[in-house]
């Protein structure tokens, strides 16, 4: 198991997942394979207050509350938080139409993940979230 | 075939098992939800929350047999809780421990196994989260990280239980 102080070296994501199971298993498998250091959160409104305190190095917000988590983007986006602007941030959502698509498009979200997703889907969206921001480290 | 070892500290494994009073209770959706959740998540047509007895094995959560135990001296949990963490049969047919074993060649044809040792809150190896496939199958880290994760959830809900008055 990875020490308390190892793991707080690794980079910092914040994931917003409303289900436990989900939330819980993807915490323990970026743990185990020491990916990241995962922040979660249950709400939008949890979300907010890390963003607003935490310098991050990606995250991945479900939107089952999505007028929110999309404004939190949208601020991320305006330069608003601790995080760079340029964050690279994946979503998850329970349906897709176009209209969404178009508006993540412009919030330069790298990926969505349509519930149910697969947990190892989730852990290669980490990775992938990772790689790109260190670009911008 | 290859029956099960017997562990070195069984009857302190057995009393360890019994100590959860969980054996031929029934059914309880915290276990069913995440044995669906794995079979999802893995592809496979069984999952298993199993806990070895002294001469069988007997399923707590039970997704896709048809069947509530098995003998354990035909058992593939019997010889995973020997494993530190997982065991990971990737094709049975070509594995000396179960090749003529009669989960393989017969219902449920058992091709792929894998397993993650259940532990008590003492640490004794009482069962496992196993998926189950009846065709050969690769397997990665990764699987087994995201195994071991449900399975420590398992484990958390078993010593909920134990936890109780």
């Amino acid at each position: 198991m990875t020490s308390w102080g190892r793991e707080t070296e690794l980079p910092p994501l914040l994931l917003l997942e409303p289900d436990g199971l989900v939330r819980g298993t993807v915490v323990a498998v970026c743990r185990d394979l020491e990916l990241a250091h995962v922040i979660p959160v249950t709400s939008s409104q949890q979300a907010l207050k890390v963003m607003r305190q935490a310098e991050l190095s990606a995250c991945v917000l479900s939107l089952s509350e999505r007028e929110l988590a999309l404004d939190i983007i949208s601020r991320l986006r305006n330069g608003e938080f601790r995080s760079p602007a340029e964050l690279p941030v994946a979503v998850t959502s329970g349906s897709a139409d176009a209209e969404l698509a178009q508006v993540l498009k412009s919030l330069c979200v790298r990926r969505m993940l349509l519930k149910p997703f697969k947990i190892r889907d989730s852990i290669i969206t980490v990775e992938s979230l990772l790689k790109s921001s260190w670009v911008f480290s | 075939m290859i029956t099960p070892p017997t562990p070195e500290n069984e009857d302190e494994r057995l009393a360890a098992l019994r100590d959860l009073g969980v054996l031929d209770t029934g059914p309880e959706e915290r276990f069913d939800r995440i044995s669906k959740f794995a079979r999802s998540e893995f592809d496979t047509p069984i999952a298993l929350v199993t806990l070895v007895d002294h001469d069988r094995q007997w399923f707590k959560s039970n997704v896709g047999l048809d069947v509530s135990e098995t003998p354990r001296d035909v058992s593939f949990c019997g010889h995973a809780i020997l494993e530190k963490e997982v065991l990971v049969v990737p094709d049975a047919k070509l594995d000396e421990r179960f090749h003529d074993n009669p989960l393989v060649t017969g219902a449920p044809n058992i091709r792929f196994y894998a397993g993650a040792v259940l532990r008590s809150p003492e640490g004794a190896p009482i069962g496992t989260l196993c998926v189950i496939d009846s065709n050969p199958r690769s397997w990665n880290p990764l699987d087994t990280s995201i195994l071991c994760a449900l399975r420590d959830v398992v484990a958390d809900e078993l010593a909920k239980k134990e936890s109780k008055p």
